[in-house]
Protein backbone atom coordinates (compact mmCIF):
# COMPACT_ATOMS: atom_id res chain seq x y z
CA UNK A 1 0.00 0.00 0.00
CA UNK A 2 2.76 2.44 0.67
CA UNK A 3 4.81 1.12 -1.77
CA UNK A 4 1.66 2.71 -4.39
CA UNK A 5 1.13 5.51 -2.93
CA UNK A 6 4.58 6.64 -2.93
CA UNK A 7 4.86 5.43 -6.79
CA UNK A 8 1.83 7.95 -6.86
CA UNK A 9 3.17 10.72 -5.21
CA UNK A 10 6.51 10.73 -7.50
CA UNK A 11 4.50 10.12 -10.76
CA UNK A 12 2.10 13.32 -10.07
CA UNK A 13 4.84 15.08 -8.71
CA UNK A 14 7.17 14.52 -11.44
CA UNK A 15 4.80 14.72 -13.74
CA UNK A 16 5.23 11.39 -15.18
CA UNK A 17 3.38 7.88 -16.38
CA UNK A 18 2.88 5.96 -13.04
CA UNK A 19 3.94 3.25 -15.35
CA UNK A 20 7.81 4.86 -15.41
CA UNK A 21 7.87 3.87 -11.59
CA UNK A 22 9.53 1.12 -11.03
CA UNK A 23 11.27 -0.37 -7.95
CA UNK A 24 14.62 0.43 -9.33
CA UNK A 25 13.92 3.76 -11.05
CA UNK A 26 16.43 6.62 -9.36
CA UNK A 27 16.89 10.38 -9.79
CA UNK A 28 18.79 11.55 -12.52
CA UNK A 29 17.66 8.13 -14.77
CA UNK A 30 14.41 10.42 -16.15
CA UNK A 31 15.17 14.23 -16.51
CA UNK A 32 12.07 15.02 -14.63
CA UNK A 33 13.70 13.73 -11.77
CA UNK A 34 16.43 16.25 -11.08
CA UNK A 35 17.63 17.81 -7.87
CA UNK A 36 14.60 20.00 -7.42
CA UNK A 37 12.25 16.92 -8.61
CA UNK A 38 14.20 15.27 -5.76
CA UNK A 39 13.49 17.45 -3.07
CA UNK A 40 9.75 18.21 -4.31
CA UNK A 41 9.36 13.88 -4.03
CA UNK A 42 10.45 14.01 -0.72
CA UNK A 43 8.70 17.30 0.99
CA UNK A 44 5.46 16.15 -0.81
CA UNK A 45 5.42 12.96 0.93
CA UNK A 46 6.08 14.41 3.93
CA UNK A 47 3.46 16.42 3.82
CA UNK A 48 1.02 13.95 2.30
CA UNK A 49 1.77 10.53 4.25
CA UNK A 50 3.01 12.78 7.42
CA UNK A 51 6.38 11.48 8.52
CA UNK A 52 9.53 13.36 8.61
CA UNK A 53 12.63 12.20 7.27
CA UNK A 54 15.78 12.59 9.45
CA UNK A 55 18.58 15.04 7.69
CA UNK A 56 20.93 11.93 7.96
CA UNK A 57 19.11 10.05 5.99
CA UNK A 58 17.96 12.56 2.95
CA UNK A 59 21.47 11.87 1.64
CA UNK A 60 20.09 8.32 0.40
CA UNK A 61 16.87 9.19 -0.70
CA UNK A 62 17.00 9.10 -4.82
CA UNK A 63 15.29 5.82 -5.85
CA UNK A 64 11.83 4.78 -5.10
CA UNK A 65 12.90 1.54 -3.35
CA UNK A 66 14.98 3.63 -0.91
CA UNK A 67 11.64 6.15 -0.49
CA UNK A 68 9.65 3.12 0.41
CA UNK A 69 11.42 1.43 2.43
CA UNK A 70 12.40 4.50 4.43
CA UNK A 71 8.54 5.48 4.92
CA UNK A 72 7.67 1.90 5.91
CA UNK A 73 10.68 2.09 8.79
CA UNK A 74 9.19 5.35 9.82
CA UNK A 75 5.34 4.86 9.75
CA UNK A 76 6.08 1.32 11.61
CA UNK B 1 40.44 21.64 13.24
CA UNK B 2 40.85 25.46 11.54
CA UNK B 3 39.10 27.74 14.48
CA UNK B 4 39.39 31.13 15.36
CA UNK B 5 38.39 33.58 18.11
CA UNK B 6 38.69 37.38 17.46
CA UNK B 7 38.05 39.79 20.37
CA UNK B 8 37.01 43.90 20.32
CA UNK B 9 35.68 44.05 17.18
CA UNK B 10 31.62 44.72 16.43
CA UNK B 11 28.94 45.04 13.98
CA UNK B 12 28.28 48.37 13.82
CA UNK B 13 25.76 48.65 10.91
CA UNK B 14 24.23 46.62 7.88
CA UNK B 15 22.25 47.74 4.36
CA UNK B 16 21.44 45.89 2.29
CA UNK B 17 20.48 47.31 -1.92
CA UNK B 18 18.57 45.19 -4.41
CA UNK B 19 17.24 45.96 -7.63
CA UNK B 20 13.74 47.40 -8.28
CA UNK B 21 13.27 44.55 -11.13
CA UNK B 22 11.72 41.31 -9.71
CA UNK B 23 11.08 38.05 -11.34
CA UNK B 24 8.26 36.17 -10.14
CA UNK B 25 8.38 32.21 -10.57
CA UNK B 26 5.06 31.81 -10.93
CA UNK B 27 5.24 33.69 -14.66
CA UNK B 28 8.69 32.44 -15.84
CA UNK B 29 8.28 31.75 -19.01
CA UNK B 30 10.82 28.68 -18.72
CA UNK B 31 7.41 26.44 -17.32
CA UNK B 32 5.32 25.12 -19.24
CA UNK B 33 2.25 26.19 -16.62
CA UNK B 34 2.10 27.41 -13.23
CA UNK B 35 1.81 23.75 -11.63
CA UNK B 36 5.47 23.39 -13.04
CA UNK B 37 6.80 27.22 -10.74
CA UNK B 38 4.28 25.78 -8.07
CA UNK B 39 6.69 22.71 -7.75
CA UNK B 40 9.65 24.26 -8.06
CA UNK B 41 7.99 26.75 -4.90
CA UNK B 42 7.31 24.24 -2.74
CA UNK B 43 10.02 22.56 -2.49
CA UNK B 44 12.66 25.16 -2.36
CA UNK B 45 10.22 28.02 -0.74
CA UNK B 46 11.91 30.82 -3.14
CA UNK B 47 8.94 32.73 -4.67
CA UNK B 48 11.02 35.52 -6.38
CA UNK B 49 14.47 37.09 -6.85
CA UNK B 50 15.71 41.01 -7.88
CA UNK B 51 16.93 41.34 -10.92
CA UNK B 52 19.56 43.65 -12.23
CA UNK B 53 19.23 45.56 -15.73
CA UNK B 54 21.42 45.24 -18.13
CA UNK B 55 24.70 47.16 -18.06
CA UNK B 56 24.03 47.57 -14.13
CA UNK B 57 26.68 45.53 -11.89
CA UNK B 58 27.41 44.36 -8.46
CA UNK B 59 29.55 47.05 -7.65
CA UNK B 60 26.44 49.75 -8.82
CA UNK B 61 24.43 48.11 -5.89
CA UNK B 62 27.01 48.06 -3.59
CA UNK B 63 27.85 51.73 -4.09
CA UNK B 64 24.22 52.46 -2.64
CA UNK B 65 24.22 50.34 -0.39
CA UNK B 66 27.80 51.34 1.36
CA UNK B 67 26.47 55.16 0.66
CA UNK B 68 22.87 54.56 2.57
CA UNK B 69 24.62 52.84 5.58
CA UNK B 70 27.68 55.57 5.90
CA UNK B 71 24.30 58.01 6.04
CA UNK B 72 22.66 56.41 8.56
CA UNK B 73 25.88 55.51 10.48
CA UNK B 74 27.03 59.06 10.42
CA UNK B 75 30.31 57.55 9.44
CA UNK B 76 32.87 59.63 6.67
CA UNK B 77 34.18 57.60 3.84
CA UNK B 78 37.15 59.36 5.30
CA UNK B 79 37.02 57.27 8.58
CA UNK B 80 37.26 53.98 6.85
CA UNK B 81 40.36 51.75 7.30
CA UNK B 82 39.57 48.75 5.56
CA UNK B 83 37.40 48.05 2.74
CA UNK B 84 36.92 44.43 1.73
CA UNK B 85 34.37 42.92 -1.63
CA UNK B 86 33.22 39.50 -1.07
CA UNK B 87 31.64 39.03 -4.84
CA UNK B 88 32.51 36.58 -7.76
CA UNK B 89 30.75 38.31 -10.66
CA UNK B 90 33.91 41.53 -10.68
CA UNK B 91 33.75 44.01 -12.16
CA UNK B 92 36.79 43.18 -14.69
CA UNK B 93 39.15 40.52 -14.45
CA UNK B 94 42.00 42.99 -13.65
CA UNK B 95 41.97 45.39 -11.55
CA UNK B 96 40.21 43.70 -8.65
CA UNK B 97 36.91 45.47 -7.95
CA UNK B 98 38.05 47.10 -4.23
CA UNK B 99 40.52 49.35 -5.67
CA UNK B 100 37.56 50.90 -8.13
CA UNK B 101 35.23 51.64 -5.00
CA UNK B 102 37.83 53.62 -3.46
CA UNK B 103 37.45 55.79 -6.17
CA UNK B 104 33.51 55.76 -6.27
CA UNK B 105 33.10 55.78 -2.36
CA UNK B 106 35.84 58.06 -2.08
CA UNK B 107 37.63 55.96 0.66
CA UNK B 108 41.30 57.15 1.16
CA UNK B 109 44.09 56.11 -1.01
CA UNK B 110 46.02 54.87 2.21
CA UNK B 111 42.77 52.69 3.18
CA UNK B 112 43.57 48.71 2.99
CA UNK B 113 41.58 47.08 0.26
CA UNK B 114 40.72 43.78 -1.28
CA UNK B 115 38.47 41.89 -3.11
CA UNK B 116 37.40 38.28 -1.60
CA UNK B 117 36.37 36.06 -3.91
CA UNK B 118 34.24 33.89 -2.03
CA UNK B 119 30.55 32.59 -3.12
CA UNK B 120 27.62 31.30 -0.48
CA UNK B 121 29.99 31.33 2.31
CA UNK B 122 31.94 34.61 2.21
CA UNK B 123 30.45 36.50 4.26
CA UNK B 124 31.36 34.63 7.02
CA UNK B 125 34.74 34.12 5.67
CA UNK B 126 34.59 38.06 5.12
CA UNK B 127 34.00 38.84 8.62
CA UNK B 128 36.86 36.66 9.98
CA UNK B 129 39.75 38.24 7.80
CA UNK B 130 38.34 41.88 8.36
CA UNK B 131 37.98 41.54 11.75
CA UNK B 132 40.68 39.75 12.16
CA UNK B 133 43.15 42.65 10.58
CA UNK B 134 41.27 44.66 12.75
CA UNK B 135 41.56 42.85 16.08
CA UNK B 136 45.39 44.47 15.38
CA UNK B 137 44.03 47.46 16.84
CA UNK B 138 45.28 50.30 14.11
CA UNK B 139 42.20 49.43 11.67
CA UNK B 140 39.69 51.28 13.67
CA UNK B 141 36.02 51.22 11.48
CA UNK B 142 36.12 48.83 8.35
CA UNK B 143 33.51 48.31 5.71
CA UNK B 144 32.73 44.64 4.42
CA UNK B 145 30.63 44.67 1.38
CA UNK B 146 29.39 41.03 -0.08
CA UNK B 147 27.43 41.64 -3.23
CA UNK B 148 26.62 39.10 -6.33
CA UNK B 149 24.95 39.37 -9.50
CA UNK B 150 23.86 35.68 -10.25
CA UNK B 151 21.35 36.85 -12.70
CA UNK B 152 24.20 38.07 -15.06
CA UNK B 153 26.40 34.91 -15.02
CA UNK B 154 24.10 32.07 -15.22
CA UNK B 155 21.67 31.37 -18.00
CA UNK B 156 18.10 32.55 -18.08
CA UNK B 157 17.10 29.79 -19.72
CA UNK B 158 18.55 27.29 -17.39
CA UNK B 159 15.40 25.69 -15.80
CA UNK B 160 17.78 24.30 -12.93
CA UNK B 161 19.07 27.60 -11.91
CA UNK B 162 16.58 30.65 -12.90
CA UNK B 163 14.06 30.59 -10.41
CA UNK B 164 16.50 30.04 -7.61
CA UNK B 165 19.11 32.68 -7.73
CA UNK B 166 18.76 36.84 -7.73
CA UNK B 167 21.34 40.03 -6.94
CA UNK B 168 21.79 41.74 -4.25
CA UNK B 169 24.73 43.77 -2.50
CA UNK B 170 25.00 44.07 1.39
CA UNK B 171 27.80 46.29 3.77
CA UNK B 172 28.79 45.55 6.94
CA UNK B 173 30.24 48.00 9.35
CA UNK B 174 32.77 46.60 11.49
CA UNK B 175 34.29 49.12 14.21
CA UNK B 176 37.16 48.46 17.09
CA UNK B 177 35.39 48.54 20.12
CA UNK B 178 36.58 46.43 23.49
CA UNK B 179 34.09 47.84 25.48
CA UNK B 180 31.06 46.61 23.89
CA UNK B 181 32.72 43.64 21.58
CA UNK B 182 32.14 40.08 22.68
CA UNK B 183 34.17 37.61 20.95
CA UNK B 184 33.19 36.29 17.43
CA UNK B 185 33.94 32.54 17.27
CA UNK B 186 34.63 30.80 13.77
CA UNK B 187 34.79 27.39 11.79
CA UNK B 188 36.15 26.75 8.11
CA UNK B 189 35.87 24.00 6.13
CA UNK B 190 36.22 22.90 2.15
CA UNK B 191 36.04 20.42 0.26
CA UNK B 192 38.05 20.92 -2.97
CA UNK B 193 37.11 17.92 -4.85
CA UNK B 194 33.85 19.48 -5.46
CA UNK B 195 34.76 22.44 -6.93
CA UNK B 196 32.67 21.35 -10.17
CA UNK B 197 29.69 20.93 -7.97
CA UNK B 198 28.78 24.98 -8.34
CA UNK B 199 30.88 26.62 -11.52
CA UNK B 200 31.84 28.26 -14.52
CA UNK B 201 34.12 25.74 -17.03
CA UNK B 202 34.89 28.41 -19.43
CA UNK B 203 36.01 32.26 -19.25
CA UNK B 204 39.09 31.74 -16.39
CA UNK B 205 42.65 30.92 -17.62
CA UNK B 206 42.20 27.00 -17.26
CA UNK B 207 39.24 27.47 -20.28
CA UNK B 208 39.48 30.91 -21.66
CA UNK B 209 36.87 31.85 -23.75
CA UNK B 210 36.58 30.33 -26.51
CA UNK B 211 33.37 30.87 -29.74
CA UNK B 212 32.29 27.52 -28.71
CA UNK B 213 32.05 28.32 -24.96
CA UNK B 214 29.41 31.40 -25.92
CA UNK B 215 27.29 29.22 -28.19
CA UNK B 216 23.97 28.09 -26.35
CA UNK B 217 23.24 24.43 -26.35
CA UNK B 218 20.26 22.40 -24.78
CA UNK B 219 21.91 20.34 -21.85
CA UNK B 220 18.69 19.11 -20.61
CA UNK B 221 15.20 19.08 -22.18
CA UNK B 222 14.38 22.30 -22.51
CA UNK B 223 17.04 23.94 -20.50
CA UNK B 224 19.80 25.67 -22.25
CA UNK B 225 23.49 26.49 -21.48
CA UNK B 226 26.78 28.10 -22.87
CA UNK B 227 30.24 26.95 -21.74
CA UNK B 228 30.88 30.60 -20.04
CA UNK B 229 27.73 30.34 -17.83
CA UNK B 230 27.31 28.94 -13.96
CA UNK B 231 26.45 25.66 -13.60
CA UNK B 232 24.82 23.76 -10.67
CA UNK B 233 24.80 19.98 -10.38
CA UNK B 234 21.70 19.76 -7.86
CA UNK B 235 22.31 16.54 -6.78
CA UNK B 236 25.63 17.37 -5.81
CA UNK B 237 24.85 20.32 -3.76
CA UNK B 238 22.41 18.55 -2.50
CA UNK B 239 24.19 16.37 -1.02
CA UNK B 240 26.84 18.46 0.55
CA UNK B 241 24.23 20.89 1.45
CA UNK B 242 22.79 18.19 4.09
CA UNK B 243 25.99 17.28 4.96
CA UNK B 244 28.75 19.67 5.68
CA UNK B 245 26.63 22.66 7.43
CA UNK B 246 24.85 20.55 9.90
CA UNK B 247 28.10 19.06 10.82
CA UNK B 248 29.83 22.82 10.88
CA UNK B 249 27.53 24.15 13.29
CA UNK B 250 27.61 21.36 15.64
CA UNK B 251 31.28 21.36 15.48
CA UNK B 252 30.95 25.08 16.48
CA UNK B 253 28.65 24.44 18.56
CA UNK B 254 30.97 22.07 20.56
CA UNK B 255 34.39 23.20 20.18
CA UNK B 256 32.94 26.74 21.54
CA UNK B 257 30.68 25.15 24.29
CA UNK B 258 27.41 27.26 23.12
CA UNK B 259 24.37 26.68 24.66
CA UNK B 260 22.00 26.64 22.42
CA UNK B 261 18.50 27.42 24.44
CA UNK B 262 20.83 30.93 24.72
CA UNK B 263 20.80 31.35 21.08
CA UNK B 264 18.46 34.27 19.31
CA UNK B 265 19.27 33.96 15.68
CA UNK B 266 20.34 31.28 13.15
CA UNK B 267 21.50 32.85 10.08
CA UNK B 268 21.58 30.17 7.36
CA UNK B 269 22.54 30.52 3.66
CA UNK B 270 19.93 31.08 1.98
CA UNK B 271 19.77 28.50 -0.68
CA UNK B 272 16.70 26.13 0.05
CA UNK B 273 14.00 26.25 3.17
CA UNK B 274 13.75 22.96 2.88
CA UNK B 275 17.37 21.81 3.60
CA UNK B 276 17.32 24.97 5.99
CA UNK B 277 14.57 23.52 7.90
CA UNK B 278 15.91 20.04 7.75
CA UNK B 279 19.30 21.98 9.64
CA UNK B 280 17.56 24.02 12.01
CA UNK B 281 15.95 21.26 13.31
CA UNK B 282 19.36 19.37 13.74
CA UNK B 283 20.84 22.03 15.55
CA UNK B 284 17.50 21.84 18.08
CA UNK B 285 16.91 25.74 17.22
CA UNK B 286 13.28 26.89 17.50
CA UNK B 287 11.63 28.10 14.05
CA UNK B 288 11.18 31.97 15.32
CA UNK B 289 14.65 31.94 15.83
CA UNK B 290 15.47 30.79 12.19
CA UNK B 291 14.56 34.29 9.78
CA UNK B 292 14.28 33.25 6.02
CA UNK B 293 14.38 35.92 3.51
CA UNK B 294 14.97 34.07 0.25
CA UNK B 295 10.99 33.65 -0.67
CA UNK B 296 11.58 37.07 -1.50
CA UNK B 297 15.09 37.35 -3.04
CA UNK B 298 16.11 33.91 -4.01
CA UNK B 299 19.60 32.12 -3.34
CA UNK B 300 21.90 35.51 -3.28
CA UNK B 301 24.98 33.63 -2.60
CA UNK B 302 27.33 35.83 -0.62
CA UNK B 303 24.77 38.06 0.06
CA UNK B 304 22.21 35.56 1.56
CA UNK B 305 23.01 36.10 5.05
CA UNK B 306 23.22 39.80 6.12
CA UNK B 307 20.86 40.42 4.07
CA UNK B 308 18.39 38.53 5.80
CA UNK B 309 19.85 40.16 8.86
CA UNK B 310 18.97 43.46 7.28
CA UNK B 311 15.53 42.96 6.10
CA UNK B 312 14.20 40.61 8.07
CA UNK B 313 15.76 41.25 12.18
CA UNK B 314 16.10 44.96 11.77
CA UNK B 315 14.57 45.86 14.96
CA UNK B 316 15.48 42.81 16.96
CA UNK B 317 19.50 43.65 15.93
CA UNK B 318 19.17 47.38 16.66
CA UNK B 319 18.26 46.70 20.33
CA UNK B 320 19.80 44.62 23.01
CA UNK B 321 23.01 42.03 22.49
CA UNK B 322 21.56 39.35 19.95
CA UNK B 323 23.80 36.00 20.56
CA UNK B 324 24.02 34.73 16.86
CA UNK B 325 25.06 31.69 14.81
CA UNK B 326 25.40 32.09 10.63
CA UNK B 327 26.74 29.34 8.48
CA UNK B 328 27.46 30.28 5.05
CA UNK B 329 28.30 27.18 2.62
CA UNK B 330 28.11 26.40 -1.19
CA UNK B 331 30.54 27.42 -4.09
CA UNK B 332 34.03 25.99 -3.44
CA UNK B 333 33.01 23.63 -1.88
CA UNK B 334 33.44 25.80 1.17
CA UNK B 335 31.71 26.70 4.33
CA UNK B 336 31.85 28.96 7.49
CA UNK B 337 29.96 28.94 10.82
CA UNK B 338 30.27 31.71 13.18
CA UNK B 339 29.00 32.80 16.63
CA UNK B 340 28.94 36.00 17.32
CA UNK B 341 26.95 38.79 19.11
CA UNK B 342 24.95 41.41 17.76
CA UNK B 343 23.43 44.54 19.06
CA UNK B 344 22.93 47.73 19.13
CA UNK B 345 23.51 47.70 15.13
CA UNK B 346 22.56 50.70 12.88
CA UNK B 347 20.34 49.10 9.78
CA UNK B 348 18.45 51.25 7.26
CA UNK B 349 15.25 50.00 5.52
CA UNK B 350 16.57 47.90 2.15
CA UNK B 351 17.32 50.09 -0.29
CA UNK B 352 16.12 49.70 -4.17
CA UNK B 353 18.47 50.22 -6.78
Amino acid sequence: MIETKVKEIIARVLNVDIALITDELSSGEIPQWDSVGNLAIISTIEQELDVEFPLEDLFDLTSVQSIVEEVKSLQS
Amino acid sequence: MSQLTINNVRIAGMSACVPATVEDNRTLPIYKDESEALKVIASTGIERHHKVDDGVTASDLSVKAVEGLLQQMGWEPQDVDCFAYVCTSRDYIAPQTACIMQDRLKLRSDCCVFDLPFGCSGWVYGMSIVASLMSHGTFKRAILVAAETNTRNRNPRDTAVRPLFGDAATATALELDPELARPMNFMYGVDGAGFDAVWAPYGGMRNPVTYESLEEKEVSPGSFRRGVDMIVNGMDVFGFAIKQPPRSIKELIATFNIDVETVDLLLLHQANKFIDEKIRKAIKIPAEKTPYCLEEYGNVTSASIPLTMVSRCREQLAGDMKHCIACGFGVGLAWASMEFYAGGVTIPEVITY
